[in-house]
């Protein structure tokens, strides 16, 4: 599927689980003791989990949320560790969500391509629904850095599900919540700030990211072209192999058909037929 | 059934290991036995990142088809215990693609590796066509007829269910190349020797088993398949018992060579599928959750040798008792 074998390094590794708890309720954080590959990996990239269990004959694919720079973490001192945040939606999550400081998962990566940045990027809207809000963490820490004025608008069911809300609070310039059960932010689902932000800013966004479920990542997506802005989504299929082999997670674009795990998971959402994507939507 | 290697090939022996790995397909010298299933590792490229494709024995392409087919629509896999069900309908760009994409790919990149390509059609004559076009291409050592894919409704498993369809295609195929050749067959079927027999006859060099068995997945609470299909193809150690005793059926039935796969996870499972008769054994899906499984398994497969006092893999050939 993707023809040209990228330039970007890849690893295979064997992972020490540093720590692995709940910070949400079904919510965990999960960070690995990876070095090489958390020194590779690029803001909306995810690699493969090699959870070893033998019935379990597929590994499963998680974005990164952060890396930390090498030093000390949570009482031991470690190379450059890499950070996921998982929820448990299945028997694979669900036995990860058991495991302890010390198992050893097996990862590949970093896998599929990075949030594209603009060069002359000056202020950015990112869009995250429940827990595909951490895909976006690395990004608005990178824009920050480049002096660029982020604005998250965060939505989730309720207040204990605005993963990393914390985070985004400190990194982003403007952070607008909204909860299903209104527990948090607006009552309601982001769309509804959302609107409102593009309503009084016709073209003060150069670019926005969004990550979350797909319906909602449609309707943001449909939302901020009409403003006129440059949209990119990330998008979830099944997958087997994660590396553009096996051709299980193919979606039809405005380019072909193209595979979420190598020519995604980010796409410009002007090129994804939502409509004819529908029917392999994982959720 | 044992066959032997030539003393000239032990050059190709990996030097850190002492047991001799090379075995012949037919005619085709493979510097171990070892190979990727067709579709499971796409042309090789997209895993060039990972591993060193030399380390292969012989690299099977993915499914390649006269003009591009889009593949099927709607969910395309699903996981199931020690398995996984897919449904991804031979989707690849066709041969022309194929030749300048990835062919190009691998006679630059690695010149030396074996490259089998899978080949597919929607007729018995797509599947000539096929080879017809790629006979001129250089980088090629053999062709692999796929009349087995449960996957798509022209071709494929029409094909490969009855000894007259089977026998049809690789007739078509065989007078159109006189490279190495292999069948591979359904699961699919009451009678997989019959089937064999009759590829064999119709002149394949080595037949290749099992494609993925036929199976299904329903959503109890939409009341609805999960594939689009319907139906759709389970691999992995789910399928092995199945596979090994496919394997020992065709490699009574017929004198050509075997290659055998089927949920192969180890060096054990190789060993396995050797003494039931395979010379060649193909890893599908488990390189999906380690790209380094081959190269895993062949050290495991060395190791086994070792501690068996085996000194040349082919000995394992068809040695069950
Ligand atoms: C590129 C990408 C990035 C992701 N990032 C995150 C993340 O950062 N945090 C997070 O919590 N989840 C993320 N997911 C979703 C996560 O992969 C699934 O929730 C997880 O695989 C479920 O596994 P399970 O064994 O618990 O579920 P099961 O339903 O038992 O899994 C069975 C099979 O279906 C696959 N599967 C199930 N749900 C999904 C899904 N939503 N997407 C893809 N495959 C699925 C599994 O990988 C497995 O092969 C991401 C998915 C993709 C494709
Ligand atoms: C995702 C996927 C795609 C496949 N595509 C092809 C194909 O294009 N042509 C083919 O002959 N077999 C195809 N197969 C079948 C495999 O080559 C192999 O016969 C089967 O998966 C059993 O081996 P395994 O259990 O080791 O995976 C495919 C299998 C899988 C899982
Ligand atoms: S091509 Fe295998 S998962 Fe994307």
């Amino acid at each position: 599927m993707c023809k040209d074998s990228s330039k970007q390094a890849k690893v295979v590794c064997e992972a020490r689980i540093v720590t692995n708890v709940a910070v949400a309720p079904d919510t965990f954080s999960l960070v690995l003791d990876a070095a090489e590959l958390a020194e590779l990996v690029q803001p909306g990239q995810f690699i493969e989990l090699n959870l070893h269990q033998p019935d379990l004959v597929l590994p499963r694919p998680i974005s990164v949320y952060q890396t930390h720079a090498a030093g000390t973490y949570d009482d031991g001192s470690y190379g450059a560790l890499l950070e996921l945040r998982y929820q448990v939606m299945g028997e694979g999550t669900r036995r990860l969500s058991t495991m302890t400081a010390g198992t050893t998962l097996g990862i590949f990566g970093p896998l599929g391509i990075r949030w594209p940045v603009p060069e002359e990027v000056k202020s950015a809207l990112l869009v995250g629904g429940g827990i595909g809000s951490a895909p976006l963490a690395m990004l608005a820490q990178e824009l920050t850095t480049r002096g660029c004025e982020v604005t998250m608008v965060q939505g989730g069911r309720n207040s204990d599900l605005l993963i990393a809300a914390d985070l985004f609070a400190v990194t982003c310039h403007k952070h607008t919540l909204a909860t299903d059960d209104g527990s948090r932010g607006f009552e309601g689902f982001v769309t509804d700030p959302l609107q409102e932000l593009l309503k009084d800013n016709k073209s003060h966004f150069d670019v926005a990211y969004i990550c979350g479920p797909e319906p909602m990542q449609e309707a943001c997506s449909k939302l901020c072209e009409a403003a006129g802005i440059v949209t990119y989504v990330s998008l979830e299929r099944m997958m087997a192999c994660g590396v553009g082999a096996c051709l299980t997670c193919v979606i039809p674009t405005t380019e072909g058909p193209r595979g979420v795990c190598c020519h995604g998971p980010i796409f410009n959402s002007k090129e994804v037929m939502w409509d004819e994507a529908r029917s392999a939507r994982v959720h | 059934m044992k066959q032997e290697v030539p003393a000239s090939t032990s050059i190709l022996n990996d030097t850190s290991a002492k047991i001799r790995t090379a075995t012949l397909l037919g005619n085709l010298h493979l510097k171990n036995p070892l190979t990727v299933a067709s579709g499971t590792y796409g042309s090789g490229l997209q895993m060039a990142d990972y591993i060193d494709l030399n380390n292969l024995g012989m690299l099977t392409t993915k499914g390649v088809s006269l003009t591009p087919w889009a593949g099927n629509t709607g969910i395309r896999m699903k996981e199931v215990s020690s398995g996984m069900l897919n449904s991804i309908g031979l989707q690849n760009p066709g041969v022309e693609t194929f030749i300048e994409k990835d062919l190009i790919w691998l006679r630059a990149n690695v010149p030396d590796l074996p490259v089998m390509v899978n080949v597919c059609g929607h007729s018995a004559s797509d599947y000539a066509s096929v080879i017809e076009r790629l006979e001129d291409e250089s980088g090629i050592a053999g062709y692999e007829v796929n009349i087995s894919c449960p996957n798509v409704s022209e071709g494929g498993h029409v094909f490969g269910a009855t000894c007259d369809g089977a026998a049809e295609v690789t007739q078509l195929c065989r007078e159109k190349t006189s490279r190495p050749m292999t069948v591979k067959l359904s699961p699919n079927v009451s009678n997989v020797a019959e089937i064999a027999r009759a590829v064999e006859a119709a002149g394949a060099d080595s037949v290749s088993l099992i494609n993925t068995l036929l199976g299904t997945a329903i959503d109890i609470r939409k009341r609805n398949f999960i594939f689009e299909r319907q139906f759709a193809g389970l691999s992995g150690p789910a399928i092995k018992p199945v596979a090994l005793r496919m394997v020992v059926e065709v490699a009574r039935a017929v004198s050509v060579p075997v290659i055998g796969m089927g949920g192969v996870r180890s060096g054990l499972d190789v060993a396995e599928f050797m003494l039931a008769g395979a010379s060649v054994v193909a890893i599908g899906t488990a390189s999906f959750g380690d790209p380094l499984a081959v190269e895993r398994i062949r050290r495991e497969l060395e190791e086994f040798c070792t501690e068996e006092g085996v000194q040349d893999v082919t000995e394992l050939i068809g040695a069950v008792t």
